[in-house]
């Protein structure tokens, strides 16, 4: 389990040292929803149910869409 | 603004919302060209100063954040160990919400009791920033309709706010009228057991309105504004917030009671679960169109 | 081998603060507005993750509480405060990612930019 948990934490990390770094802006846009749904299973480790299914649908869901279509407006989906 | 005044800053103008106080004024801008410069080109001597101040930066920021780092960590690792019972983050306070909490508000699930009875004044606070929330995305966005402008005017708006695909994807369609009956239907599972099973009204509003996105995204605007208008999106969530003041303070005037709060948990649940989805619901559609 | 079993227990926090500085470089130190939110939404996280993990206690379930056992609730289930402020903050943190991003829509729609630098450079020439 603790193996797991090591894992999951390392993933976090390398999530968001890379999701604002990713050249185009939409790899990072899904880099960070990538993140939500890492941090939604440590919450699940973390015994708060509550918590996991309330990450899973804004943290990774509502919250990407929202950035995506900023982005399409501001014109950044094709470049970086 | 009068030629005798002082002239201010562009920014600030725009700020106090002078620039774009009306329709006519935004249609001149969006003919115009995108305003990008360069900056050597433009003012080499000012620009120079300006990367010299930016190298600076990144330099001073890095050294800011490691220094930080270190003394974040010097502070994590003196605290007690993770998952320790005897930590003083696990006082009296959690164990009378634990011991007491299903006897006095019939909730099996803590979290939903504690948040909605103990601590109901800081979620009605936050149901109110929610509110405020899509207010100002909506002050900031909202471009109703088509209303009193010519064809070719229309057209350059539609450019900027208008995001809706002209044609729907088929893969789309089809999926989500398998996806969004079932997604709504566990919305409503997880509002209406969110006493006595996880979840409650922020994961019911959050996975409702991400039923509304999909329904959305699927069909058009059009199809969800037969049942979501803006009307009705505004009915809605002003609806939640009132039935959770009128419930709240109906039970601070009774003086509250163990018998009373037992009952007051539902309709709150319910209440808030009414705002979160109208609340993203609402920033999705903005961002989109610019209107409900 | 005292140093690593240290690190090791502690693991959710040390993640949670490392999460924390990277978010804020990120804030600091990107160009464009949009990846500077995404910073925002990190740093957030972090601090529900440090919140969260200060309430977890080893061996015990989430905290939905049966009859039979609530009388001895302390020993079974989780601490339950930390995860009842962290789901108010959660949604709370998208209000404030979205308020955020329609401001970078105005600002872009206003100077056709969202880069910092450039932003500077024309606030400047404007006066």
């Amino acid at each position: 389990m603790i193996y797991l948990e090591c894992l999951l934490l390392i993933l976090l990390i390398v999530c968001a040292i890379v999701a604002p770094l990713a050249k185009r802006a939409l790899s990072a846009v899904i880099l960070f929803s990538a993140f939500g749904i890492i941090l939604s299973i440590v919450w699940l480790i973390l015994e708060a149910p509550d918590l996991a299914i309330t990450e899973a649908a804004i943290g990774a869901g509502v919250t990407g869409i929202l950035f995506y279509v900023t982005l399409k407006k501001i014109k950044r989906t094709k470049d970086d | 603004m009068t030629k005798g005044k002082k002239k201010t800053s562009a920014f600030v103008e725009w700020v106090n919302g002078e620039r774009n106080s009306h329709l006519k004024a935004e249609l001149h801008e969006a003919h115009e060209p995108r305003r990008r410069i360069e900056i050597k080109l433009d003012d080499e001597k000012q620009g120079n100063q300006l990367l010299s101040f930016f190298k600076g930066y990144h330099f001073l920021t890095t050294l800011l954040c490691l220094i930080l780092l270190v003394i974040f960590l010097w502070v994590v690792l003196s605290l007690p160990n993770f998952g320790d019972p005897a930590a003083p983050t696990n006082n009296e306070v959690s164990r009378e919400y634990l011991v007491y909490g299903m006897e006095k508000t019939g909730s099996e699930n803590a979290v939903t009791a504690m948040i909605f009875t103990y601590r109901g004044f800081d979620t009605l606070g936050e149901s109110c920033v929610l509110f405020l929330a899509a207010s100002a995305v909506m002050m900031l966005l909202y471009q109703p309709g088509n209303r009193g402008v010519t064809a070719k005017e229309r057209l350059e708006l539609k450019k900027f706010y208008d995001l809706e695909p002209r044609s729907r994807n088929y893969l789309v369609t089809q999926m989500s009228k398998v996806l969004v009956p079932f997604i709504m239907l566990y919305g409503l599972y997880v509002l209406i057991g969110g006493e006595n099973s996880p979840g409650g009204g922020f994961s019911a509003g959050a996975i409702l309105s991400g039923g509304l996105i999909l329904y959305r995204h699927a069909f058009g605007h059009d199809a969800t504004r037969r049942f979501l208008s803006e009307r009705v999106f505004t009915f809605i969530r002003t609806l939640g917030l009132c039935i959770y003041a009128g419930v709240f303070a109906m039970y601070i005037v009774l003086q509250g009671g163990d018998a009373l709060t037992s009952h007051i948990i539902m309709p709150i649940d319910v209440a808030v679960g009414m705002v979160v989805m109208c609340t993203m619901y609402g920033f999705y559609s903005l961002f989109m169109k610019g209107e409900i | 081998m005292d140093r690593l079993y240290a690190v090791l227990e502690h693991r959710y926090e040390i993640t949670a603060v490392t999460l924390f500085v990277i978010g804020l470089m990120h804030m600091m130190q990107q160009r464009q507005l949009v990846r500077k939110v995404i910073g925002f939404n990190i740093m957030d996280s972090a601090i529900f993750l440090l919140l969260t993990s200060r309430g977890f206690v080893v061996g015990h379930v989430a905290p939905m509480v049966e009859d039979e056992l609530a009388r001895q609730a302390v020993q079974y289930y989780v601490n339950p405060i930390p995860t009842g402020l962290v789901l108010t903050g959660i949604v709370v943190s998208v209000s404030v990612s979205a308020y955020s991003l329609a401001l970078i829509q105005k600002i872009y729609r206003e100077y056709g930019t969202s880069d910092i630098k450039e932003l500077v450079h024309l606030v400047k020439r404007e006066g």
